[in-house]
């Protein structure tokens, strides 16, 4: 089982007390994959957030489909950092895909409907959730809004 | 205090009860605008959350020593969406100017110490608004990504060119037309955005259809009634309105 320790040490799940730790490491399982194995895939139903316990999991944002290739630089996943908020939101697709780039890796994978359960039944815990994710989407956000308003800006200028 | 009836249709609010609508209701002031007002700027402290009750407020991003043009609009709001959602969201700064971009403007304010305060004292409340805030957030990041190419999410680029001869021949009208009808369901793959003239000054407006692996549509002499056509035939059936074409579409 998974410990509390480590469930606390993991970003979305920081601010829960034990009794809110505890239903959260009631549905998560521990699962092991080894170098090479896909671990989900971008454009796949997201029924899971995976939390990174062990090894290096790489992202990647290879086309719809096709497995292994990679069009942009990969990211990896640290340990107890979450990946996943796409379960939350329609149309409910993981839009990266993540590999196994150690030797072995474990993960955790916690199952959306459980997790909604579990907000459902202690609507505090879902409140700090999915202010956490919130939080997470908004940064993604504003790089990306960033990285357009800056090309359009110069495409803009270069027409002056 | 804003009416209940107004609030349950705001994408936020939708699965709240009516004793949950009124308490954020007490917290609203409400603000009327014309165009060309500024909401707020890049950089403000993001104090406030905006919802648009009436009209179309432009997110812009403003160049340095330049006025603002909707040439540097990112994305345009309508009627019962929310603006400011930077307000609930580290490190509460707007990242974008907001400007009325209709004739008027009203708008619904809510101050964000407030609506922390009542989301976290009752947490079903902030719940449901935070799960439905994260599906808008989430939703609106990955069209701005415009990087997915599974249904529902194929990219369609809608453009109203609105240089000052477009403006002139009414495609402001045009754009309010597309915004309206891009906010309808199922459109979710479908981003609407204004840029400069074409070059083809005689023919406006002129709106561009964009459909991802297909080429560019450009449609002429348009108004508010053809771009709903569009809409209904080209972008929802892939049927070009080939009368209405200026170039592209194999004619």
């Amino acid at each position: 089982m998974i410990s509390l320790e480590f469930l606390e040490q993991v970003d979305v799940f920081r601010s829960l007390n034990d009794d809110q730790l505890s239903a959260i490491q009631q549905c998560a399982e521990a699962v092991d994959f080894k170098k090479g194995d896909r671990i989900f895939a971008r454009g796949d139903m997201a029924s899971s957030v995976w939390i990174a316990l062990e090894g290096d999991i790489q992202l990647r944002t290879e086309p719809s489909g096709q497995e292994g290739g990679i069009k942009s630089s990969p990211s990896f996943l640290s340990e107890a950092q979450a990946f996943g908020w796409t379960c939350f939101v329609p149309p409910y697709k993981y839009r990266l895909s993540g590999y196994c780039a150690s030797r072995w890796c474990k993960v955790i994978r916690l199952n959306r409907e459980d997790l909604l359960a579990i907000f459902e039944q202690d609507a505090i815990v879902g409140f700090k959730v999915m202010d956490y994710l919130l939080g997470a989407v908004g940064k993604q956000f504003e790089e990306l809004q960033d990285e357009i308003a800056k090309d359009r800006g110069i495409e803009m200028m270069s027409q002056w | 205090m804003a009416d209940i009836d107004v609030l349950r249709q705001v994408e936020i609010f939708q699965s709240l009860s009516d004793d949950e609508l009124s308490a954020i209701g007490k917290l609203i002031t409400e603000k009327q605008l014309v165009y060309g007002d500024r909401l707020f700027k890049d950089g403000d402290s993001a104090t406030h959350l905006w919802i648009v009750k009436e009209g179309v407020i432009d997110l812009r991003f403003d160049l340095p020593g330049r006025e603002t043009s909707e040439e540097s609009t990112l994305s345009s709001v309508t009627a019962n969406k929310i603006i400011g959602w930077s307000s609930l969201v580290p490190p509460y700064k707007y990242k974008l100017s907001a400007y009325c971009a209709s004739s008027r403007c009203h708008v619904l304010v809510i101050d964000r110490e407030p609506l922390r305060e009542l989301l976290t004292k009752q947490p079903k409340t902030g719940y449901q608004v935070m799960a439905a805030m994260l599906r808008v957030v989430g939703r609106r990041f990955q069209r701005l990504q415009g990087s997915g190419d599974d249904a529902p999410f194929a990219p369609v680029r809608v453009t109203v060119h609105l240089a000052t001869c477009g403006i002139a021949a009414g495609a402001r009208d045009v754009m309010q037309a597309a915004v309206e009808a891009v906010s309808g369901p199922g459109l979710e793959r479908v981003t609407v955005m204004s840029a400069g003239c074409l070059g083809k000054c005689a023919t406006e407006p002129n709106v561009t259809v964009e459909i991802q692996n297909q080429g560019a549509v450009v449609y002429q002499k348009m108004n508010p009634e053809k771009m709903r056509r569009v809409f209904d035939e080209h972008i929802a059936n892939g049927r070009i309105l080939s009368d209405w074409v200026l170039e592209g579409g194999s004619i």
